[in-house]
């Protein structure tokens, strides 16, 4: 019996064990660390909104920025998490557009960001939509009080309401212009809802901002291309500014901020010897008209409020001067506008860069003249350039009559040499306008493909976001070069960064930056996580393609 | 910690389930053995298992026999399931067809003990299973439904090939009595599987998973063999 058990039972022995071996070589779940991952690809033109300091020289950004969504499309204005709590994650503001909204170019999406940070001017930054598979970036510049940017300068003082009193704004090394604000004997104050405010002193703070610097006319709140000015006949246009000078009131008395007075306060702004008067194209002289403006930054809304006339002091210094009866912040410009433009030229590049380019490493000026003027103006600045294929990263274009005059110059940030420029164009016209780029030769850069994930905590399920990938670079020499950005649609995109440089990477969701420090080079690496909302990943290097790819991810509890 | 993945874990469950198509009971083979000379050259075998199908056996001597058998299985699953807390419902389809040439071996004349091997020509062997999550899945303030979520589809295909084989066992497929039980077990070696892996909708990005897969399966080169046997003696 023994016997016959032990024939019986030797070849199941071996069996067991043969089949063990077998299945021991195999990995036996095919789907082993296969996760359920589901695409957050749902809304349409993700707009990133970059807050920075307007003083270039600033060695901190804005801290505490709140934005608050206003304007006619507000309703179809998310975060990139769907909902309206508009977070500013460090410096950077994400937006979507509704998965349902057509936008076109003849009937676009309209709204207005208003931002407001302790210690800053409060600004604004209207949107407008007319693509929806657009990507749209924006740099804002924001004014710090305590620090403004060249050409600009602030005095904060306490004035009698009793006595009346004048604060005056002096002239500075880089602002000649002098601007005053004058209280006339018993004026009295009221909030917004028109109610005087009990108080004989009013904490008055005025920042100038001058003609003659473009680092101050970057910083212009509400900028020179405004798309919501209200004229006096009631029509609402967008247009382009021609600034004589920019101040920017705040008061408030009584704890309360005053929005009006009983009696009309006296604004004197010092006009800038260079400015030509884009109506005569000649300088401004004494007895010009300069029309005024006034801007809610709550808004974003221009008000066409009046007249200053320029007078020429004892001192020979040229002054524009207005009564204002409530308060905002005061332009003094002329303005042009209708029939509307968008940009429709395309900039053909030939340029001595054979590789791909990191865009934030050039920028472009865009100069403006009326038709027939060769008195061109600086209007602003695009804070990135392609110069390799000619892409003018966030160019929306100008509000300005077909037939008016446009120079653009490109400068390399390294050094902040001009490295082209165009001839002068009419930026209506649909054209190719060539630029030949002579640029000193960059580091060496790599593209990185970015596979991005975010890991649930609280449910069995993945996600591959869409949302903006943001890199920091903390050897550009100012904020203004040391971020690259690029929308990841479904966890994927392709940035181009420098080769062996340390980045902060990292994606910007729901109102977070999930981030950590990483080099991309030829070796690979690994992302090295800082703490609170860090990410973990790899990179590999491709040397067929000659590309870099990273895979990161991070642990987000927003699944239910 | 590794979190359990409910798609992975039930998936690879309804795999396995599915392929073996009924319960395996390792307790159930009945093992005859006999001190005879069997005289007995056709038999009939009806097995159920891994390869469920039919074999005819030829005997060449009391020890040696030469078989041709099918094997056949087709099922569609369709039915909604919890898998680890979720939802979901599963369709798809498992589809195997396979002829086969082997031989048996007794190698111990007191013992049905046996050994077989031989090639078989696999026609079909594929499953593909499609998961579709049954729940509403909300990230943010966005919410979606089932029909927006999209679904999942696996599919393994090993093709159509030449398959050698082998394994033990217990039992005649020519029985010495009328009716005889027996038990076989052994592989299939044949190339490693062509892996698909494609999501729709919202789970288009599952497909970047497919070289995992691909790799996870890269040794299953050894199909399993695990069948109870009924035989019929024909002469």
């Amino acid at each position: 019996m023994k016997t016959k058990l032990i024939s019986i039972f030797r070849p199941i022995l071996f069996l067991v064990l043969g089949l063990s071996l077998v299945l021991a070589c195999q990995k036996i779940n095919p789907l082993d660390d296969v996760d359920l991952t589901v695409n957050t690809d749902i809304y349409q033109a993700p707009i990133l909104i970059n807050f920075l300091d307007a003083n270039v020289n600033a060695t901190i950004l804005p801290e505490n920025i709140s934005v608050s969504i206003s304007g006619p499309g507000k309703n179809l204005i998310f975060d990139d998490l769907g909902g309206k709590n508009y977070t500013v994650a460090g410096n950077v503001l994400s937006l979507v557009l509704d998965k349902d909204a057509k936008p076109t170019e003849t009937n676009p999406i309209k709204f207005t960001v208003s931002v407001t940070a302790p210690g800053f001017v409060s600004t604004s930054q209207t949107i407008t939509i007319s693509d929806p598979t657009q990507t749209l970036e924006f740099t804002v510049p924001l004014t710090k009080v305590a620090a403004t940017p060249e050409g600009t300068a602030a005095k904060k003082e306490t004035l009698s309401l009793t006595t009346g009193q004048t604060l005056t704004v002096p002239a500075t090394t880089n602002k000649a212009e002098v601007a005053t604000v004058t209280i006339a004997p018993g004026t009295q104050v009221k909030d917004e809802s028109g109610n005087v405010i009990p108080s004989n002193t009013v904490n008055t703070q005025i920042v100038q901002y001058g003609t003659g610097s473009e680092e101050s006319l970057n910083s212009f709140p509400g900028s020179f291309t405004p798309e919501n000015v209200t004229l006096q006949s009631g029509v609402s246009t967008p247009g382009t500014f021609v600034s004589a000078g920019f101040v920017a009131i705040d008061m408030d008395a009584g704890g309360k901020k005053v929005k009006s007075f009983t009696k009309p306060i006296d604004v004197n702004v010092g006009i800038n010897s260079e400015l030509v008067n884009p109506e005569t194209d000649q300088k401004v002289k004494e007895g010009d008209k300069i029309p005024t403006w006034s801007f809610e930054s709550s808004t974003g809304e221009w008000k066409e409020e009046g007249i200053a006339t320029v007078v020429k002091g004892s001192d020979g210094k040229l002054t524009a001067t207005f009564k204002a009866s409530h308060l905002s912040y005061w332009n003094i410009d002329w303005f042009y506008y209708l029939p509307r433009c968008r940009r429709t030229f395309i900039l053909k590049v030939t340029s001595n860069l054979l590789t791909n380019v990191v865009s934030r490493n050039y920028y472009a000026k865009v100069y403006w003249a009326p038709a027939n003027s060769n008195n061109f103006r600086y209007v602003y600045q695009t804070y990135g350039f392609n110069a390799k294929n000619g892409d003018l990263n966030e160019y929306t274009g100008l509000f300005t009559p077909n037939g008016s005059r446009v120079q653009i110059d490109v400068y390399s940030r390294s050094n902040n040499a001009k490295i082209g420029t165009t001839g002068i164009f009419n930026p209506c016209a649909n054209s190719q306008i060539p630029i030949t780029i002579t640029a000193p030769t960059p580091p060496t850069p790599i593209l990185v493909d970015v596979d991005f994930t975010a890991k649930c905590q609280n449910k069995n399920v993945n996600i591959k976001p869409s949302a903006w990938v943001g890199l920091y670079d903390p050897s550009g020499s100012t904020y203004y070069g040391r971020y690259i950005y690029g929308y990841m649609r479904s966890g994927k995109a392709t940035i181009v960064v420098y080769e062996g440089r340390e980045y902060t990477f990292g994606a910007y969701y729901g109102g977070k930056y999930y981030s950590g420090k990483v080099t991309f080079n030829k070796t690979g690496s690994k992302i090295v996580t800082s703490t609170g909302t860090g990410i973990t990943g790899t990179t590999s290097y491709n040397a067929s393609t000659g590309r870099v790819q990273v895979v990161a991810s991070y642990t987000t509890n927003d699944c239910k | 910690m590794k979190r359990k993945n409910t798609l992975s874990s039930f998936l690879f469950c309804v795999f396995l389930l599915s392929c073996t198509g009924v319960t395996f009971g390792q307790d159930s083979t009945s093992v005859k053995t006999s001190k005879m000379k069997s005289s007995h050259k056709l038999g009939l075998a009806l097995n159920l298992g891994t390869t469920p199908g039919v074999t005819l056996a030829y005997a060449l001597s009391p020890q040696l026999a030469i078989r041709l058998g099918y094997s056949y299985f087709k099922y569609n699953p369709n039915t909604t399931l919890k898998a680890s807390g979720e939802d979901v419902q599963l369709g798809g389809d498992i589809n195997m067809s396979i002829l086969g040439l082997s031989a048996e071996f007794f190698p111990f004349k007191k013992s049905s003990f046996k050994i077989f091997g031989g090639a078989s020509y696999i026609d079909k062997g594929n499953l593909s299973v499609v998961v579709t999550p049954k729940g509403t899945y909300t990230f943010g303030n966005t919410t979606f439904t089932p029909d927006e979520i999209g679904n999942v589809k696996f599919s393994v295909d090993y093709g159509q090939k030449i398959a050698p084989f082998a394994g033990i066992g217990f039992g005649r497929t020519i029985p010495k009595s009328r009716i005889g039980f027996g038990f076989e077990v052994g592989t299939y070696y044949t190339q490693a599987p062509v892996v698909t892996l494609t999501g729709e909708k919202r789970l288009s990005s599952m497909s970047e998973q497919q070289s995992k897969v691909q790799e996870n399966m890269k040794d299953w080169q050894y199909w399993p063999i695990m069948n109870l046997r009924l035989s019929f003696r024909l002469d």
